[in-house]
């Protein structure tokens, strides 16, 4: 379907499709047309077909509007129904809504967010945050009305709807004096306060977020709306792609701990404020002038104090004499002598770029601003020189922080120096690399668009990457250090491709070098990468290079050793080679150890994955040993590792569980739990799969009452990815009344799960068949025993079939039940036979204590003539503790303990 | 790393999905109609639960068949992009044939409604139109299978040029000129057949 020629066709097209106007793509036309005038043809046709697809918006629309949703107006979202779209962006429509319930004639912007790729966590505090903004109201906030997630699982934000100006142009269109801007702003400080007391921070004002109604009244609009689209610490665990490319900010009004990735407080609003005063009385910005690039904004909130706002009114030229008209002034100097003392002294302050100097509330600054106006002396006083000079000092000492992607560079080439000279400032040479880097970052990007737009770690990430690679004058360290850091910063958010691409030159650079370290970590790096995009071939080709290269000084190296050993494990583990991935990280445990200094984060990710190999490698103990020591390392990384703690505690657990000791796995989980769940919400996959686990550790000790509470927690959920929990929890409430006798309620129950998970599975798999076993033991405690035997028979075939074998356990557990089958229908012999393979079998699997284990060693014994009378008693005893809840377990118990004198085998109890 | 406590269901899935990864034709077609089964399973089960409303989006069921499926096989397994890498053509099968039914219901209660307002959208909601853009979307793949993708996850999916660039780590730019050419290149091809 490619035109002919495609290879050498491609380049030229994309260097037509990539001009900037008709005459630049004739251009490229044309030399093709002097080197090749057939190509150039092809091309031609080729550009015809681009013109005619965007002419009749070829594709733009879906194919089926059934299914992709008819145009949204008219719908309804609750009591409003969709009018009008007023504002379209990348996170998402804005539409005029009416009320459609006949309360009253409402009007409300309904804000539909785009967050389908958010994570279930991400929706659920979504609805907490939107809870925590309903409850704001001040007159000069838009409220926000209702926060939903539609049926189709869209969140939308109902807000009142504001028809207005943004706050400048509405002091401009009235060309409001000096004092009159002042209280109108004031007014808006005391919306802002009220919000601050609630601990609700807005994070993102600038002008267009601050409107004027026609009536003159202030309206914020999106207050707290910025955090709750914001990624949450805590969601770490499972941050997706959205939220970590989610570090968002709006340039010339961010303030520099947003930049820096410092705490968010409410003095960052404090900041935006100033900036917005300083544009509202001034007409100029305090970080850009005209012409300037969002990089320039960027860099002077880092880097500089704010001008002097009386000073800044006279830097345009013949313009500021408008600027002052538009105030109704007569004149420049009016305006800057109106500006000059008090309000420069305020603006100064609330534009400090350490949030500590700056107003310590919204209400403090209006205080200032009402002190002012009332000619009294103002809190604010003129930052003195020597304070400057001192604070500068500091600031070069200070490493910046690397959160904010717009600073990594500054962040990568500061490292640099700070390591290798030791110095605390940067050569003139570095500062231009940085400079010049920064400037790539940011160029291209004019201020009017840089002011409302938002960038993406990855769009950020992308331009250094450019610039790197456009100038080659750039030092090899400082590259270096550049690359490398930036190869992290891509792997961390999850853009695995320029991670393995950065690493792979890195590589090749250090090689040439010499350095056979270095060049070892750049492997291993490329390495990790491969193996997190699932690409085994090649990380099993760059870990061999990677042995290769070191195996010289692998004894001597035990941290090299020990990391290369880890992600041989992951590889093995990753295709299924399971015992030969638990020797592998077994190793790596062992170089680890001695490694100095000991990495913490490395040794637990190594214990985890030898615990998790040897899980599946079917080695019970060992997986539960080494989930024990990731556990305590993660204990010893402290705080930051928590979530990975109770992760690894909750895997425990399971593991309890799956051995039998649910009363040790249900102490785990109610340890876990609490902890889990305020961290990541009460929806989040690992919050759901501990309270699975734990309704599992309940049943099983007859904690029936505990076992519903679990149960509901399952059922509550109204995340996105419930499919699986309501089945569940329905399995777990039929086991509940099979086990309480009730076994007429629990047949039919469990007979329909079982068909719909048949017709789901569409064949026998590892999901169909333990709920084939319990409803052959449901029909079995109801005393249906040919079906029974039948359902046990395809139960077991099915079940050596997808084990490979019929030495398994769970091929043993069916084996159990089908005894009891065998036993009632008078085939004790067989019964018998069937027992005394499956108990061996269970307690060697699952081990001893097991409760398979222990009704099979039941079973065999109640059959077994020379059983000896202390064993029977035993069994009786332990079956009567563990599982005694069990309705026919008492009866089971005394039979054992009646030296078979009361066995009447048709009436044998079901017990498993 | 295992980021979910284990289920003992999930060894199967993530074996088909590393099989499929490491080039095993037969694992990807099973993969592909696992992928199948679960959309459409998840189409009926959101039909069923708030009834026929109109805007389930594609979006949206591949979003909740991703969570159901991390959820079950455990995240580490697939990360979002790598999964619509997969499950993007199976929505198209989807698509396809939920278009073909519509029309043959159409048919088949003897209507033939044409709004020429929308007639013009519609141009490629003709069952075959849209077979012939997915025999020529497949060949597309063969050479050029980020194109291809792009075309399944835009037009087929419903998602915007700006999910996806963020999705593949691309800048709007380059996802933007990378969706010119994939529809100059259908267009092309479509019109000369």
């Amino acid at each position: 379907m490619l035109p002919k020629r495609w290879p050498e066709l491609q380049p030229w097209l994309d260097a037509a499709l990539g001009a900037d106007d008709g005459t630049a793509r004739d251009a490229v036309v044309q030399r093709l047309q002097a080197q090749d005038a057939g190509l150039a043809a092809q091309l031609q046709a080729l550009l015809r077909s681009h013109v005619q697809a965007g002419r009749e918006r070829y594709l733009e629309h879906p194919p089926d509007r059934g299914l992709f949703g008819s145009p949204l107006a008219g719908q309804n979202l609750g009591p409003w129904t969709l009018q009008t779209l007023i504002g379209e962006g990348g996170m998402g429509t804005v539409w005029r809504a009416t009320r459609n319930d006949g309360h009253y004639d409402g009007v409300a912007a309904v804000k539909l967010l785009n967050l389908t790729l958010a994570s279930p966590a991400g929706t659920e505090r979504f609805r907490r945050e939107g809870d925590i903004l309903a409850r704001l109201t001040h007159p000069a906030i838009a409220r926000l009305l209702d926060a939903g997630v539609t049926p189709a699982g869209q969140p939308y934000l109902v807000l009142e709807h504001v028809d207005g100006l943004a706050i400048d142009s509405h002091a401009d269109a009235q060309a409001l004096d000096i004092a009159a801007r002042v209280r109108l702003f004031i007014s808006l400080l005391g919306a802002v306060s009220q919000a601050h007391h609630h601990l609700v921070v807005h994070r993102d004002i600038k002008p267009s977020n601050v409107m004027v109604t026609a009536d003159g009244q202030v309206k914020l609009l999106d207050f707290g709306i910025a955090k709750t689209l914001a990624p949450d610490a805590t969601d770490g665990a499972r941050a997706d792609l959205t939220q970590r490319a989610g570090a968002m900010l709006s340039p010339g009004y961010a303030a520099p701990e947003q930049l820096t990735g410092g705490a968010i407080t409410v003095a960052t609003d404090g900041y935006a404020l100033g900036a917005l005063l300083y544009v509202l009385l001034s007409g100029r910005h305090p970080a850009m002038r005209a012409g300037d690039t969002a990089a320039v904004a960027l860099r002077n909130t880092l880097e500089r104090d704010a001008p002097l706002a009386s000073a800044a009114v006279l830097e345009g030229g013949a313009t500021a004499d408008a600027l002052a008209a538009r105030r109704g002034l007569a004149g420049a100097p009016q305006l800057r002598r109106q500006l000059q003392g008090d309000l420069d002294n305020i603006l100064a302050r609330a534009l400090h770029r350490d949030p500590l100097q700056r107003y310590a509330s919204a209400a403090a600054l209006a205080d200032d601003l009402q002190r002012h106006l009332l000619r009294q002396p103002v809190q604010a006083r003129p930052t003195s020189l020597a304070y400057r000079g001192q604070r500068f000092v500091q600031r070069q000492r200070v490493p910046v922080a690397v959160a904010a992607v717009a600073v990594v560079a500054l962040a990568v080439v500061g490292a640099q120096a700070w390591n290798t000279q030791q110095a605390a400032r940067l050569s003139e040479a570095r500062a231009a690399t940085v400079d010049g880097l920064l400037q790539s970052l940011f160029s291209g990007m004019s201020p009017d668009v840089a002011a409302d737009r938002r960038f993406s770690a990855r769009e950020l990430l992308d331009r250094g990457q450019a610039f790197l690679d456009r100038n080659p004058a750039i030092d090899t360290a400082t590259r270096h250090a550049a690359r490398g850091r930036m190869a992290g910063l891509y792997r961390d958010i999850g853009a695995f491709e320029p991670a393995a691409a950065a690493y792979t030159a890195e590589a090749r650079e250090v090689e040439r070098g010499g350095d056979t370290r270095s060049h070892a970590l750049a492997l291993w790096n490329l390495a990790d990468v491969q193996l997190k995009q699932r690409d085994f071939k090649a990380s099993g080709v760059t870990l061999q290079s990677l042995a290769t290269l070191s195996a010289d000084r692998l004894a001597q190296d035990p941290d090299l050793a020990g990391r290369l050993a880890v992600l041989q494990g992951e590889l093995l583990l990753g295709t299924g080679q399971y015992a030969q991935a638990e020797a592998r990280y077994a190793s790596a445990d062992a170089s680890l150890a001695r490694a100095q200094p000991a990495d913490l984060e490395l040794q637990a990710r190594s214990a985890q994955g030898h615990g998790w190999s040897a899980r599946l490698a079917g080695h019970i103990a060992t997986a539960a040993l080494q989930l024990q020591r990731a556990a305590a390392f993660a204990q010893q990384r402290g705080e930051p590792a928590t979530v990975d703690r109770l992760n690894i505690e909750v895997q425990i657990a399971a593991l309890d569980n799956w051995q039998g000791r649910h009363a040790k796995a249900a102490r785990g989980l109610a340890a876990a739990q609490p902890e889990l769940a305020a961290r990541l919400g009460p929806q989040h996959p690992m919050v759901v799969v501990a309270v699975s686990e734990r309704a599992i550790a309940e049943l099983r000790q007859g904690h029936f009452d505990a076992t519903r509470e679990q149960l509901a927690q399952l059922r509550g959920g109204s995340g996105p990815a419930d499919a699986w929990r309501g089945p569940y929890a329905d399995v777990l409430a039929a086991r509940i009344t099979m086990y309480q006798g009730r076994s007429e309620q629990a047949e039919p129950a469990l007979r329909a799960l079982l068909q719909a998970k048949l017709s789901e599975e569409g064949r026998a798999s590892g999901k169909t068949e333990p709920l084939r076993r319990l409803h052959a033991e449901a029909l079995l405690r109801l005393g249906r025993n040919a079906e029974a035997e039948a359902a046990l028979r395809v139960n077991a075939d099915h079940l050596t079939t997808l084990n490979q074998t019929a030495q398994h356990n769970s091929v043993a557990a069916t084996q159990v039940l089908l005894g009891c089958a065998r036993a009632r229908q008078g085939d004790v012999a067989g019964a018998k036979q069937l027992w005394a393979l499956a108990a061996p079998l269970l307690a060697q699997q699952l081990g001893p204590q097991h409760p398979f284990a222990l009704a099979a060693a039941a079973y065999a014994a109640l059959a077994d003539p020379a059983s000896s009378a202390a064993t029977r008693q035993a069994l009786a005893d332990r079956l009567q503790q563990q599982m005694g809840w069990q309705d026919g377990a008492p009866r089971l118990a005394q039979w054992l303990r009646s030296r078979g004198t009361a066995v009447d085998w048709p009436q044998l109890p079901v017990v498993l | 790393m295992p980021s979910s406590a284990f289920t003992p269901e999930t060894a199967h899935q993530a074996a088909l999905l590393q099989r499929a990864e490491q080039g095993d034709a037969a694992a990807r077609s099973a993969l592909f109609a696992a992928l199948y089964a679960e959309l459409h399973r998840i189409a009926r089960r959101e039909a069923v639960r708030y009834g026929d409303l109109p805007s389930l989006g594609a979006t949206t069921l591949l979003h909740e068949a991703y969570l159901d499926i991390g959820g079950r096989v455990g995240l580490v397994f697939v990360d979002q992009a790598h999964f619509l890498g997969y499950a993007a053509r199976a929505m198209r099968g989807l698509v396809i044939d939920h278009v073909r039914r519509r029309h043959a219901a159409k048919r088949g209660g003897g209507l033939h409604i044409t709004h020429l307002d929308t007639e013009r959208a519609e141009q490629c909601a003709e069952p075959d139109g849209l077979q012939h853009l997915s025999d020529a979307l497949d060949d597309l793949a063969q050479t050029e299978p980020a194109l291809a993708h792009l075309v399944d996850l835009k037009f087929f999916c419903g998602y915007t040029l700006l999910e996806i660039a963020a999705l593949q780590g691309l800048s709007e730019r380059t996802a933007q000129r990378q969706w010119d050419k994939a529809r100059l290149l259908l267009r092309h091809a479509l019109s000369q057949a």
